[in-house]
């Protein structure tokens, strides 16, 4: 939120106590991320999500698990919207289920990514020299595979299940965060509050994490949003790949990889799949685009 | 992968069945011919189980469309042409003596040739042997071998080379015929084209064991190597080249010895593709990129008959698949755990499930239509009230649940493995898959017996002792579920010491039923087939008896 108005409002108060000025900035982001049309389709998309993903049992029809070799590779119909699969499972029932695993590993990888990310950017950023050059060449190194490699690499090492996943995606885009927390560091570090903070004597950490981390905050919403899109695309792959869920978990990349082989007889096996991959990509790119709109304006891509 | 192609080679594939008492009748001078091996074993009479042709039995119900083969007849066979091939699984080792991989053996047994070989009755017949005779006994075998016979090399094979190769098995034990040349106290070869074999006792699977790869006669140089990569043999066809998991090629073998008695080789070169995606190999050859494919899956067989352009070949029975369970730990060490989950799910239902009708249910290890086969021991049936019985006598009224590793190339197995876990849950016994690659499979499964619960398939089970023995008994090469019976043991081991059919088929059947009584480690789930595609201008009998492997000598192309 390093952006206009009152400087003030830039000294996070280490209380927490939500001033005036504040509530009026935010009052302001609020009505401009609603007059985004971007940021609000991509905001009902994910809520549409979660919503599906909480209340899954109660949606799906059917149970995922439960086969029936009798009803198999049914085409949709009532009974079954999206058909059955090669074991007569409804697909509807396993892709609203799916989404589960979806948000489960998107967010819970970028969790892990933020908490360790942000840690290391932001006292990398801080910091400075030594302790900068060390982190930060750390992280370059792992940046330099490619995402999806590294991520492949720690499930061969951990072996396959679903909670691997999430240890594996956290890992690796750690680095994506902590890159952007730098940057957002090294420029608040010169910002006045923290020069009266150092002033008053506050240790580093406190002024790390209480006055430095919230004002960085705001680059790091719009990367992390960004970032689940793509762990739940990786971990798509690494279904897919047979390293992440397992038989017979709905995952979504498992589903599209049972499939494949039945492309051209029984092609809803994939579509369904693949449609609800692509719908809970769009819906976080859009609302990460949406965000980084309304917050940082330096790359205003709406208005004028 | 397919499952079949794959599990083929999964499947260490290995022995072949019965001696074939009339060929060597026809052959055979000797009197005794105490090589009554012969006799007993064969499958033959039964026949059923398909042969070549691609006809055969189709318990499974699903028609096996092949009006079988194409003429092979000599009579318009046409020499030269490119076979390409869109094979299931790479060639792996190449080293006829060392590797077991199914795959390998498809190409190999075309390079090099033994001293016998199967026929589509699962009887043997001499192949670099004009006759075999045996003493009274039954312990010594004695060859004479043909004349004019010539390695790739040039050279023609002697006697020495037949030894030279046995010799080099004898020595090692990492050949995987090791165990067999144990049971041969000496062998002689007092002439150019006399060789003998002493047994330390009479062993019924010894000659089904010289029909295959494993005791294949090599030059005797290249029988000092430790470990052949280019093999050189005496067979139809010779080792060209390859490039590892992409392609391999042979070509034809102008001196080969026996293009006067026997049909072709015709086709000059077989290059054999590496490709491992099932659906990617049958759309490559539905458009007419491949001539061949082995290993289609089960679930297409209904479009690839309908398809009237191409051929559609099955050899049943290839492979038996398993579960298999630990029973050296909780909780399959308890047989009443294990009874629990065999009556925890519907056998037929989960041989439907993986193979589409192509297969068959099974609760007996010996081939289908085989003498050995138990007509009384059925699967058992689904019934949740009796596994929960088991599951109090084993003191879990409550269930339990293990890891279910599953080789990830095996569709059929990872199909069925599904269909079994969501029935064992009924039954309260939680599987829990994880798929596993094959290499992580033989080390950790197989190798390191860490495991609870498991799928994998046998090939070539037409030869009894490779049903009951292998990985049966505790001194099987296969062995790695911990399952032991006395009993059990004692049965099948004077079972290889038999050579009358009755004899044996006696011992097999009670053997059967102590496995099922007892729930052996190996639960057994169906019997699949081999699937091939042809294009119609391929020409000839595409199978081998053994279901699993491949013979081009005789294959043409009609173009």
């Amino acid at each position: 939120m390093a952006t206009d108005a009152g400087t003030e409002t830039k000294r996070a108060d280490s209380s927490f106590r939500i001033t005036t000025a504040q509530k009026e900035r935010y009052a302001r982001l609020w009505r401009q991320f609603r007059h985004n049309t971007k940021a609000m389709v991509g905001l009902a998309i994910v809520l549409t999500l979660v919503v599906v993903a909480l209340f899954a049992p109660l949606i799906a029809p059917y149970s995922v698990s439960e086969t029936n070799i009798d009803a198999r590779s049914e085409a949709p119909s009532l009974q079954h919207p999206f058909g059955t699969d090669e074991l007569g499972r409804d697909i509807f029932s396993r892709v609203v289920l799916g989404s589960r695993i979806s948000l489960y590993v998107g967010f819970g990888s970028i969790v892990g990514a933020l908490a360790v990310g942000t840690t290391v950017g932001v006292v990398s950023g801080y910091a400075g020299g030594m302790v900068d050059e060390v982190l930060m060449r750390v992280m370059d190194a792992a940046m330099a595979f490619p995402p999806i490699l590294l991520a492949l690499t720690v499930m061969v090492v951990l072996g396959p299940n679903l909670n691997n996943v999430i240890l594996a995606l956290a890992f690796v885009y750690t680095p994506y965060i902590a890159r952007v927390g730098r940057s957002a560091a090294l420029s608040e570090r010169n910002e006045e509050y923290v020069e009266s903070a150092v002033s008053r004597g506050e240790s580093d950490g406190y002024i790390v994490f209480k006055e430095v981390l919230p004002n960085c905050m705001a680059p790091l919403l719009v990367q992390a949003s960004i970032n689940v899109a793509f762990a739940m695309l990786a971990e798509a792959s690494l279904s897919f790949l047979g390293l992440g869920a397992q038989p017979p978990k709905p995952s979504w990349g498992l589903m599209i990889n049972s499939g494949r082989g039945f492309m051209q007889t029984a092609p809803w096996m994939i579509i369904f799949p693949g449609l609800a991959i692509a719908f809970a990509v769009i819906g976080f790119n859009m609302l990460g685009d949406g965000l980084r709109d309304v917050l940082d304006p330096k790359v205003d891509t709406v208005e004028s | 992968m397919r499952r079949d192609s794959n599990r083929s080679d999964s499947d260490d594939s290995d022995s072949h069945g019965g001696f074939a008492r009339r060929q060597f009748l026809a052959t055979a001078s000797a009197g005794t011919l105490g090589l009554g091996l012969a006799g007993c074993l064969a499958g033959d009479d039964t026949g059923s189980s398909g042969n070549g042709s691609g006809g055969t039995g189709t318990d499974s119900g699903s028609g096996t469309g092949n009006e079988s083969a194409s003429g092979s007849g000599a009579g318009g066979a046409k020499s030269g042409g490119t076979l390409q091939w869109g094979g299931a699984v790479p060639v792996q080792g190449l080293d006829p003596h060392l590797d077991t991989a199914a795959a390998s053996k498809r190409v190999l047994e075309n390079i090099v040739e033994g001293l016998v070989r199967l026929q589509p009755d699962y009887t043997f017949e001499p192949l670099l042997a004009k006759e075999m005779t045996t003493s009274e006994d039954n312990t010594k075998l004695s060859f004479t071998l043909h004349e004019g016979v010539t390695f790739h090399n040039g050279e023609e094979m002697t006697s020495a080379d037949v030894k030279a190769s046995f010799e080099r098995v004898q020595g090692n034990e990492k050949f995987v015929a090791n165990g067999f040349m144990q049971k041969v106290d000496s062998m002689s070869a007092p002439s150019d084209y006399e060789f003998s074999v002493t047994l330390t006792e009479p062993f019924a699977p010894f000659i089904a064991k010289m029909s295959t790869a494993e005791l294949a006669v090599l030059p005797a140089a290249e029988a000092e190597k430790s470990e052949i990569k280019e093999p050189i043999g005496t067979g139809p066809y010779q080792f060209d080249s390859r490039e590892i998991e992409s392609s391999f090629t042979m070509t034809k073998f102008e001196d080969y010895w026996g293009a006067d008695s026997v049909e072709g080789p015709y086709i000059d070169k077989i290059v054999k593709s590496e490709i491992t995606d099932p659906s990617v190999r049958l759309q490559s050859f539905m458009a007419g990129e491949y001539d061949f494919i082995n290993g289609i899956p089960p679930k297409d067989v209904q479009r690839v008959q309908q398809d009237g352009s191409v051929r559609f070949e099955k050899n049943f029975p290839k492979s038996l698949v398993y579960l298999g369970l630990n029973c050296e730990e909780e909780p399959f060490s308890d047989k009443n755990a294990r009874l629990a989950l065999d009556y925890a799910f519907d056998k037929a239902e989960v041989a439907e499930a993986a193979l589409y009708g192509t297969g068959q249910a099974t609760a007996s290890p010996a081939t289908p239509g085989s003498p050995w086969v138990n007509e009384d021991v059925q699967p058992r049936p689904r019934d949740l009230d009796k596994a929960q019985e088991h599951l109090e006598k084993a003191g879990m009224p409550d269930g339990f649940s293990v890891s279910f590793k599953i080789p990830q190339s095996y569709p059929a197995q990872v199909q069925a493995a599904q269909v079994i876990a969501d029935q064992a849950s009924e039954a309260g016994i939680e599987l829990n898959i994880q798929k596993i690659t094959w290499s992580s499979w033989l080390s950790d499964v197989y190798s390191k017996q860490n495991f609870e619960a498991t799928t994998s398939s046998y090939l070539a089970l037409y030869y009894p002792d490779v049903s009951f023995y292998k990985f049966l008994h505790p001194d099987g090469a296969f062995f790695f579920t911990g399952w032991t019976n006395e009993e059990y043991n004692a049965k099948v081991e004077e079972a290889r010491h038999l050579y009358d059919e009755s004899k044996r088929a006696e011992l097999y059947k009670e053997a059967t039923q102590i496995m099922h009584d007892e729930r052996a480690g190996h639960l057994l789930l169906f019997w699949q087939a081999n699937l091939y595609g042809a294009q119609p201008d391929y020409k000839g009998k595409i199978g081998t008896p053994d279901g699993s492997s491949l013979r081009f000598n005789d294959n043409w192309l009609d173009r």
